[in-house]
């Protein structure tokens, strides 16, 4: 197919200042997107992603914020809106990983910040995105969650627990906002080469080689490939599917 | 207008069996629009597969046809040769054909059960095989599932079960293939409107297909064109790390628990 993957669209994404959340806002920008906008806390970053936008010379706007803060995800809905009109795609990908730790050992300063920006701000992202899109009577919504699910690991429960809670709003969502014109999917990326998953492999998580050998197509993902399939859900291509988990993670969760 | 030498190394190559007509010829048409080489494989209807190969004519494509009936190991023998003899190689495996005797398991006879699963579950195994030989380094396998697989589904008490198979075997090549860069995965179709799911709804179709059309939450049945755009996604380079996944593409319907209950006539 050579026309664009997002022609004309308004796309947000969350966590945008690196890795998967930056590959993913410069790819809508590649494919055609109207205008995307972006948000991350971390500004620097952040301002990086929207430099690659404008060079292309697409039509962005930022909003620098921690995605848990009071009224992030409604202020990044307002802000689609009032620039660019509407909001066609949601690409919820913000998230953290919390620090390592048995849950005999799991205080309750870090379930709360991991459960609160990986899933309350997921869920408020959500309502605020679903709120306009059913407005507008069509959209579609991509949340990340983790391929962790389908092979888990000790020490990161707090991590496990909110992308499988994301996992669940997400059907959920798929169920509601169906007859309403709006598809809700959920991508669980594997081990991709971003800045989350390299200092978990070279910092206090088991070294990258050992994580590699584990990946049956024998490398990590590139976060492009992410922000591939992130795209391609939010999409016409993919316009008969809703409430799917999309695994990326070169098959090593099935073998 | 001409297509590229049919014998380039540059030259794409995909099979999709099962693709005169429904998803098969959809998917086929998705690819030949993608710039591959096809083949139109069917087992009986010579008159769908010469209306398959038309409309790919009319896209331009480079295609032949290949008759193979897939129970029978020396056709799914001639059908790869006939490939092997004319492209030399293959870049995409789309495993779409599938037949059965719609029948529970206890109603269905010994020789229902050993067609479906011979067909199904063995000859699929022969045809991934000469396949994995053909494909090319980062080459692609599908595999066209089906939601019996997951849910009992009234009349698929052979095939279910066998499309079960057909996808924890494709999570094997997935883990055997990936030293190649070829990935295989499963697509896992909702209600896809085609004349093979009209004729296993049965009786009362009508209403079945418009109680399937509620329960699902995008409302509607789907089209093989949308199908065939997850396959294109799956065979392009954009989801070369996607492998060993069962991807439903079903409107949500699957979300919905227990999605089948309309179809409840057991």
């Amino acid at each position: 197919m050579s026309s664009s993957l997002l022609a004309d669209k308004v796309v947000v994404v969350t966590g945008a200042g690196s890795g998967i959340g930056r590959a993913t806002a410069i790819l809508a920008a590649d494919e055609g997107a109207a205008g995307v906008v972006v948000t991350d806390r971390d500004a620097d970053g952040l301002g990086q992603t929207v430099a690659e936008i404008g060079a292309r010379g697409v039509a962005t706007e930022s909003l620098v914020a921690s995605i848990d803060q009071g009224g992030a995800p409604d202020e990044l809905v307002a802000l689609a809106v009032k620039t660019f009109g509407r909001l066609d795609a949601a690409v919820n990908n913000a998230g953290i990983r919390g620090r390592l730790a048995t849950i005999d050992e799991v205080d309750d300063d870090l379930w709360d910040e991991v459960i609160r920006v990986n899933l309350h701000s997921v869920m408020r992202c959500v309502r605020a995105q679903l709120r306009q899109m059913y407005a507008q009577g069509s959209g579609a919504i991509v949340n990340v969650a983790s391929a962790v699910l389908f092979g888990f690991q000790g020490q990161l429960a707090p991590y496990v627990a909110s992308k499988a809670g994301v996992v669940g709003l997400t059907k959920v969502a798929a169920l509601e906002a169906g007859p309403k014109g709006v598809r809700v999917n959920v991508v669980c990326p594997g081990r991709t080469d971003t800045p989350l998953f390299n200092a978990h492999a070279s910092g206090d998580g088991p070294p990258k080689e050992k994580l590699v050998a584990a990946i049956p197509l024998g490398r990590t993902a590139a976060p492009v490939e992410l922000a591939d399939a992130l795209l391609w859900l939010c999409s016409e291509r993919s316009s008969f599917v809703n409430g799917e988990v999309l695994v990326v993670d070169g098959g090593r969760t099935v073998s | 207008m001409a297509t590229a030498p049919v014998t380039s190394d540059g030259n794409k190559v995909a099979l999709v069996t099962g693709s005169s007509r429904g998803i098969g010829r959809a998917i086929n048409e998705r690819l030949a629009r993608d710039g591959y080489s096809v083949v139109v494989h069917y087992r009986r209807d010579d008159k769908a597969a010469a209306e398959a190969a038309a409309a790919l004519d009319a896209l331009g494509a480079e295609h032949f046809t290949v008759q193979a009936d897939l129970g029978n190991l020396e056709d799914i023998d001639a059908l790869f040769d006939a490939i092997t003899n004319r492209y030399g190689h293959l870049d995409a495996y789309v495993a779409n054909a599938a037949s059965t005797t719609l029948k529970g398991v206890l109603e269905a006879e010994p020789r229902h059960a050993e067609r479906n699963y011979r067909e199904n579950a063995l000859n699929l195994i022969a045809s991934l095989r000469r396949a994995a030989a053909l494909l090319r380094d980062s080459g692609r396998i599908v595999y066209v599932s089906g939601l019996q697989s997951r849910y009992v589904v009234p009349g698929y008490g052979l095939l279910g079960p066998a499309k079960a198979a057909g996808e924890e075997t494709i999570k094997h090549l997935a883990a055997e293939l990936g030293s190649r860069a070829i990935t295989a995965n499963s697509v896992v179709p909702g209600f896809i409107e085609t004349a093979s799911a009209w004729r296993s709804l049965g009786e009362d179709q009508e209403d079945l297909a418009n109680r399937l059309r509620a329960a699902t939450p995008l409302g509607r049945s789907g089209r093989p064109e949308e199908v065939a755009e997850l396959v294109g996604f799956l065979v392009s380079p954009a989801a070369a790390f996607i492998s060993g996944q069962s991807i439903a593409i079903d409107g949500g319907i699957s979300a919905v628990s227990p999605v089948w209950i309309v179809t409840g006539r057991a």
